[in-house]
């Protein structure tokens, strides 16, 4: 089993090694601002670094378990993502909310959907003490939304603030999200954030249908 | 060669010597003044973590609780009355757990599922006993040494935290539960109910089948402690202070923003059992019923819906003033095609709702789609 | 074992960074007059289990010794030092979270390796703590803090025994042995700008409660200080 997984993950390495012509990071300006994958894209602040490709699966922990969980996900950041990120993910509907194994449905309320996220992000991050400072409707494409905003403090005192865009549609759950600490950082770059929300777009590739969980990510399984 | 490898073994066999430590029991509040060296550090640690712990938000606010429990840990031991000081941890988890340097603290979780002062007070002798009787500072003697040989090393990064949160040895908890016993008692609290807040636990632990570290962390152990205690009280006359109405009325918010929280961390089996036992649910208020609705609600299960309906249908009933209740009640009518049930409740909740309440807005979109 | 260090990624040539407008600027104003916000060193004793214990008397030498390395350090680059406020309550829990924002960035910061950030180095915390510089009249923060991680006689025995062939079937592998680290960031309290940091790591035989030893590592950093020219020399070319 062992020699299994190490012979998947050398051919994996091998694999990304081979097909590294692409970075994983880009610094946008005007020619390169918009940042797209399959499902969805948006427009990222000029300054901004942004990921090239989107990535398609994560790793969690549920229940002591860890599972491949499929995703389609990009992310920007101007000064390292150890201080902010903004993060657009799309999950599909099956695993929508996979901590708390709960699926989405096209027909669910924006207030539903954000108590569902919110559950589901204190299981998979551990933070019980995640508080929800408001949560009002929004729009996001056109589409009802919901806008959470949340916030934590760290080890050392420090605040965190995290602020939520998100929808469902037959397609799938979408969060457009901002994780800054709230002194300083959050208000500086709010106004980017809230920018790259009104740019968000569905894309065709959004209606294809679900990926499969690839044979090697199983292997991690 | 041969020195130096006669020199690393004996510093081996000399550590390995070292016993569990001799450490006598406090006797009072000045006692505490004079520790060692090695003792000193790991009070030091624990209030790193008292530190962590506040400035990370985990405590829990509410000061009149906190101090109503401080005035029944004072009244168990009031010659270390400023030294043992007891907080409210902001976690729904069954837990309470105990700090070398004196810090204890109370989970919300356990403070939902006490029934009365005698077995919060239970809970707060024998804590407090761990501290008295130094078995963190015994435990770490014995675990530093046993560490000095394991290979793999232990779990935890940090010894103060270790026998606190995760449980003591089978020894050490005896003593505790004697010497928890033996203060309870002469404090004047009935000691024939201290075994029903063990047997409470293991009870809810058994129906969830939770895996989560609770309160004396094995279920073996919680049944330990409930036959500790009945072998204890089984000597006593009889009589004693139970203090339940106090009790209640101090935990009533508590209990209600325990579920609150339940809810929104997906401990939804946690809702239903106490909502649904007659002899748990008899202590929470009748909003509780709102969140057996949530409960419902989410864990969206065949049958789920309907019973999730007759929840809020029965919140409604029973607290009428509780807002939430009609904007759940509004949700259900809108989606079933009701729109007039639906604008009543709504319109009820936007009445009986705090202006700054997290769901008006939303309630005010779903009023001006229905009109 | 070991908390996150401060790397600096980028600087084979140059260990320091330094905020872009005293790049930009032929004559850049440098500070003259500093305060040294509290200074954060814990020394942590490690078992031969790995077992860690923050060893409070041992901190608080090493706080202290910092400082007094900080202060020779400061004296010598020409800045005045003037004495830190006496900070209450609120004002301590907002010293207090400022200095969680600068540990955060500066970790971030550090380790990046993104081109664009070195060339120009824009990091800050924000101008919460200009209230010093009103109160004070100074011009800039020092803001410091460190680790020191020093092994029992027991874990250093054990490295011993690890390297011993056949002895260390019985004891296992040799564990790793202590280090010592500090940061130092340069802060202008009216705009929060990180104007400038730099850090230093030592292995295992570095004791920071050593007078001695805390100068050396004091005096490594700011060797660098301001060290404008050098980094315009290595990035900006």
């Amino acid at each position: 089993m062992m020699i299994r997984k190490i012979s998947a993950l050398l051919v994996l390495v091998a694999a990304v090694s081979g097909c590294a012509s692409k970075p994983y990071w880009t610094l946008t300006d005007d020619a390169n601002k918009v940042a797209q994958s399959k499902s969805f894209e948006m427009t990222v602040p000029e300054g901004w670094n942004r990921t090239t490709a989107a990535d398609t699966w994560d790793q969690l922990t549920i229940d002591d378990k860890v599972q491949t969980v499929l995703l389609e996900r990009m992310a920007a950041s101007r000064d390292g993502t150890g201080i902010h990120t903004i993060t657009v993910t799309r999950r599909y509907p099956d695993t929508a909310f996979p901590a708390i194994k709960k699926k989405s449905r096209a027909n669910m309320l924006p207030l539903e959907v954000a108590d569902l996220y919110v559950s589901d992000l204190r299981k998979r991050s551990g933070l019980e003490r995640l508080k929800v400072l408001s949560n009002k409707p929004a729009q996001v494409n056109g589409k009802p939304a919901y806008q959470l905003v949340m916030e934590f403090k760290n080890e050392d005192g420090l605040r965190v603030r995290i602020v939520s865009h998100g929808f469902v549609d037959n397609t799938g759950f979408y969060t457009i999200n901002y994780r800054a600490p709230t002194l300083y950082y959050y208000e500086r770059d709010y106004g980017d954030y809230a920018k790259l929300v009104r740019s968000f777009r569905l894309l065709k590739g959004a209606f294809d249908p679900p990926p499969k969980v690839p044979g090697w990510a199983k292997e991690f399984t | 060669m041969n020195r130096i490898l006669w020199l690393v073994l004996t510093s081996f066999l000399v550590g390995g010597c070292a016993t569990t430590g001799g450490a006598s029991s406090f006797t009072n509040a000045s006692d505490t003044t004079t520790v060692g060296e090695n003792e000193r550090r790991l009070w030091h640690e624990a209030s790193g973590f008292d530190t962590t712990i506040e400035r990370s938000g985990q405590i829990y606010d509410d000061r009149r609780a906190t101090a109503y429990l401080q005035s029944v840990m004072d009244r168990l031991y009031p010659e270390f009355k400023g030294k043992i000081q007891v907080h409210i941890y902001d976690s729904t988890q069954l837990n309470a757990f105990a700090l070398p340097n004196g810090s204890i603290y109370f989970n919300i979780g356990l403070l939902a599922r006490i029934e009365n002062e005698a077995q919060l007070a239970t809970v707060l002798a024998h804590e407090a006993a761990h501290f008295i009787e130094r078995h963190s500072f015994r435990q770490r003697v014995s675990a530093k040494n046993a560490s000095a040989f394991a290979v793999s090393g232990i779990p935890f990064s940090s010894l103060a935290a270790i026998s606190s949160v995760s449980g003591f040895s089978r020894d050490l908890e005896t003593e505790a539960d004697q010497k928890g016993y033996e203060r309870l008692v002469k404090s004047g609290y009935d000691p024939r109910d201290a075994h029903k807040v063990f047997q409470t636990l293991a009870n809810e632990v058994k129906a969830l089948g939770t895996k989560e570290p609770y309160f004396f962390s094995s279920h073996p152990k919680l049944l330990e402690r409930i036959e500790a205690y009945k072998e204890l009280a089984a000597t006593h006359k009889g009589g004693g202070r139970l203090g339940a109405e106090e009790y209640n009325r101090v935990m009533q918010p508590i209990r209600l923003d325990a579920l609150r929280k339940d809810v929104g961390q997906d401990r939804l089996k946690s809702v239903i059992l106490v909502m649904e036992d007659n002899n748990l649910r008899r202590y929470y208020p009748a909003a509780g019923y709102y969140y057996l609705g949530e409960a419902y609600t989410r864990r969206d299960q065949k049958n789920d819906a309907q019973k999730a309906l007759q929840a809020f249908q029965t919140a409604e009933k029973l607290s009428p003033n509780f807002a939430p209740t009609y904007n759940r009640l509004g949700m259900h009518y809108m989606k079933t095609g009701n729109k007039i049930q639906a604008l009543q409740y709504f319109n009820k909740y936007l009445r009986l709702a705090p202006s700054d309440a997290r769901d008006r807005s939303y309630v005010q979109q779903y009023v001006s789609s229905l009109k | 074992m070991i908390a996150a260090l401060p790397l600096a990624v980028q600087a084979a040539d140059t260990p320091h960074w330094v905020h872009y407008k005293w790049l930009m600027n032929d004559k850049p104003t440098l500070p003259k007059k500093v305060v040294v916000l509290p200074v954060d060193i814990e020394v942590v004793e490690v078992s031969a289990g790995g077992v860690e214990e923050t060893v409070p008397d041992w901190s608080k030498e090493a706080s202290q010794s910092v400082f007094k390395a900080l202060s020779a350090a400061i004296n010598k680059q020409g800045l005045k030092e003037v004495a830190a406020p006496h900070f209450t309550d609120a004002s301590a829990a907002n010293v207090d979270e400022h200095l969680a924002l600068y540990k955060l960035v500066v970790n971030t910061a550090s380790r990046l390796g993104w081109k664009h950030k070195i060339k120009h180095f824009d990091y800050g915390i924000g101008p919460g703590l200009r209230d010093i510089a009103n109160k004070t009249g100074v011009d800039a923060a020092i803001l410091v803090y460190g680790r020191d991680y020093v092994s029992t006689a027991g874990r250093k025995a054990r490295a011993v025994a690890g390297n011993i062939p056949i002895v260390n079937i019985f004891t296992g592998p040799a564990p790793e042995l202590g280090h010592s680290f500090i940061h130092v960031g340069v802060v202008d309290l009216k705009t929060g700008d990180l104007l400038w940091m730099n850090s230093n790591t030592r292995d295992g035989s570095t004791n920071l409660r050593d007078p001695d030893d805390a100068a050396k590592m004091v005096k490594t950093i700011f060797e660098w200080y301001p060290g404008i020219e050098s980094y315009r020399r290595v990035y900006l070319r």
